[in-house]
């Protein structure tokens, strides 16, 4: 994967806190293509525990006049938490339909696999986190 | 004697309330009969990522026998 891609993905896991249980949140980004025909991340704003509302889309998929080609966001939740709670690990029925109704690539990371969302809304393992975000 | 009127809205409440404050009142809900138990997915509207739950009831007491939450 690209290497700028890579060093976005892995700064939006690390803020998204998951070590924290009283602060970790979701975080993400679409992964644009720049003029120079380079690839680019635009981040969203912070989302909250278990959510994140991603920026509004052109109908034609671009964003800031750049076409976006695959999005990203983090699960920041443990497996069972501290307080007991259980928590789906892979994207969740709302991811599947976000992404399904964009006919959008994505990758959501989480504390041991990044997963990934394909434009059909099935959904594969990539691998380890450590090992895909490696640089 | 127990008289249950429509058992699926029974379960359905009781997949409500172990859900709690994971669940939104205007929540897509589906449901996936496993035999012995239901599934009650619980999926929040509009464009967003994550949030809802998953609820594991039982169909003869209405047990919670799981309750997962989505991200």
């Amino acid at each position: 994967m690209d290497a700028v891609v890579l060093a976005e993905m892995s700064r939006a896991w690390e803020e998204s806190r998951a070590e924290d249980s009283s602060d970790r949140h979701e975080e993400g980004g679409y992964i644009v293509l720049n003029a120079d025909w380079s690839y680019g991340v635009e981040r969203w704003t912070r989302g909250e525990k278990s959510q994140i509302v991603p920026p509004t889309l052109d109908l034609d998929n671009c964003y800031n006049a750049k076409t976006v080609v695959a999005v990203f966001h983090t699960h920041p939740n443990p497996p069972i938490d501290e307080a007991g709670q259980e928590w789906e690990q892979g994207p969740s029925e709302s991811d599947r339909r976000w992404h399904g109704r964009r006919k959008l690539r994505g990758f959501v990371i989480s504390q041991s696999l990044v997963y990934e969302i394909n434009p059909n809304a099935t959904i594969s393992v990539l691998g380890k986190r450590n090992e895909v975000l490696a640089p | 004697m127990i008289l249950q009127l429509n058992p699926l809205l029974e379960g359905l409440q009781a997949a409500r309330k172990a859900a709690g404050d994971a669940i939104k009142p205007g929540d897509e809900v589906t449901m996936d009969d496993q035999g012995d138990h239901w599934i009650f997915e619980f999926i929040p509207q509009g464009d967003v990522l994550g949030g809802g739950a998953r609820v594991l009831i039982s169909k003869s007491d209405f047990r919670i026998l799981k309750v997962i939450h989505s991200q």
